[in-house]
């Protein structure tokens, strides 16, 4: 059963983002609090992170929306931004830092968002923006098994 | 996030507390700018207090770094914490950055990167 856990709104710049973490942070380590949670939920973080970096930086959205939802196998992230459609999840490969003649100071945003999450989601609806990540967490039941 | 700055020996260590992000990122290019235009160009990135890392922290430190090398100059990271060692990691980003696990072991690397003189 999903359980929304916070829902923020908020303007676009990268202090809110900070604010914006520490928030789903709380609440995340509030609602999972099974060892070996924390990585996970540092895995999360990461991801949504460079999810609202991109908002920021790109999107030229007036509003950031995000809700953080528990779901049945972890924790759903999403982010709904109005303006022109950005893809988060297109072109998602990692600099190839032996190619570069420079080391890259950027480009890395996307990437992690994939290799932070276990499924990501990105939907265009009605001049909306829908980014949406999963994280899975270890359940009460994967315990059970473990015992 | 805070820079405190403290000397080591021969060697600048700059001990960074609290997140490394998009609205901090650019305080460390500054502050390293400045030891730099000091002639400070062999330093220890202490990044243990350092709480979270995103993309921009990393391309921070990536520009740090090529910053002391063109100035025939070298900057080690030590002791990241798992959080943060694992954006390193899965970047690749700790195969081309200086890495050191003590700061004891960042300092000879830096004494031998100063005495050859290298770039590294």
């Amino acid at each position: 059963m999903d359980e929304k856990i916070i829902t923020l709104k908020f303007k676009p710049v990268f202090e809110n983002v900070d604010s914006a973490r520490i928030a789903v942070h709380n609440a995340c380590r509030e609602r999972y609090q099974q060892p070996g949670s924390d990585p996970l939920i540092s895995d999360l973080l990461l991801a949504a992170t460079e999810a609202m970096n991109n908002a920021v930086e790109h999107s030229g959205a007036k509003e950031v929306e995000i809700e953080v939802i528990a779901g049945p196998q972890g924790i759903v992230f999403r982010m709904i931004t109005a303006g022109d459609r950005f893809d988060p999840t297109a072109g998602t490969a990692f600099p190839d830092l032996d190619a570069a003649e420079e080391l890259p100071e950027g480009g890395f945003g996307r990437a992690l968002i994939a290799e932070m999450v276990d499924s990501e989601k990105y939907e265009y609806s009605e001049g909306r923006n829908i980014l949406t990540l999963e994280k899975n967490m270890i359940t009460k039941e994967d315990r059970t098994d473990g015992d | 996030m805070e820079i405190s700055i403290s000397m080591e020996g021969d060697f600048v260590v700059a001990d960074v507390a609290g997140d490394l992000v998009a609205s901090t990122a650019e305080d460390l290019k500054v502050q390293m700018g400045k030891l730099i235009e000091k002639n400070f160009l062999f330093v220890i990135l202490e990044l243990s207090k350092v709480t979270f890392m995103d993309s921009s922290g990393l391309g921070a430190c990536m520009a740090v770094h090529k910053a002391f090398n063109e100035k025939k100059g070298s900057m080690v990271c030590t002791k990241p914490s798992e959080t943060v060692a694992k954006v390193f990691r899965v970047t690749r980003a700790d195969q081309k950055l200086n890495m050191a696990g003590t700061r004891l072991d960042a300092i000879k690397f830096l004494k031998s990167a100063a005495l050859s003189g290298r770039q590294s």
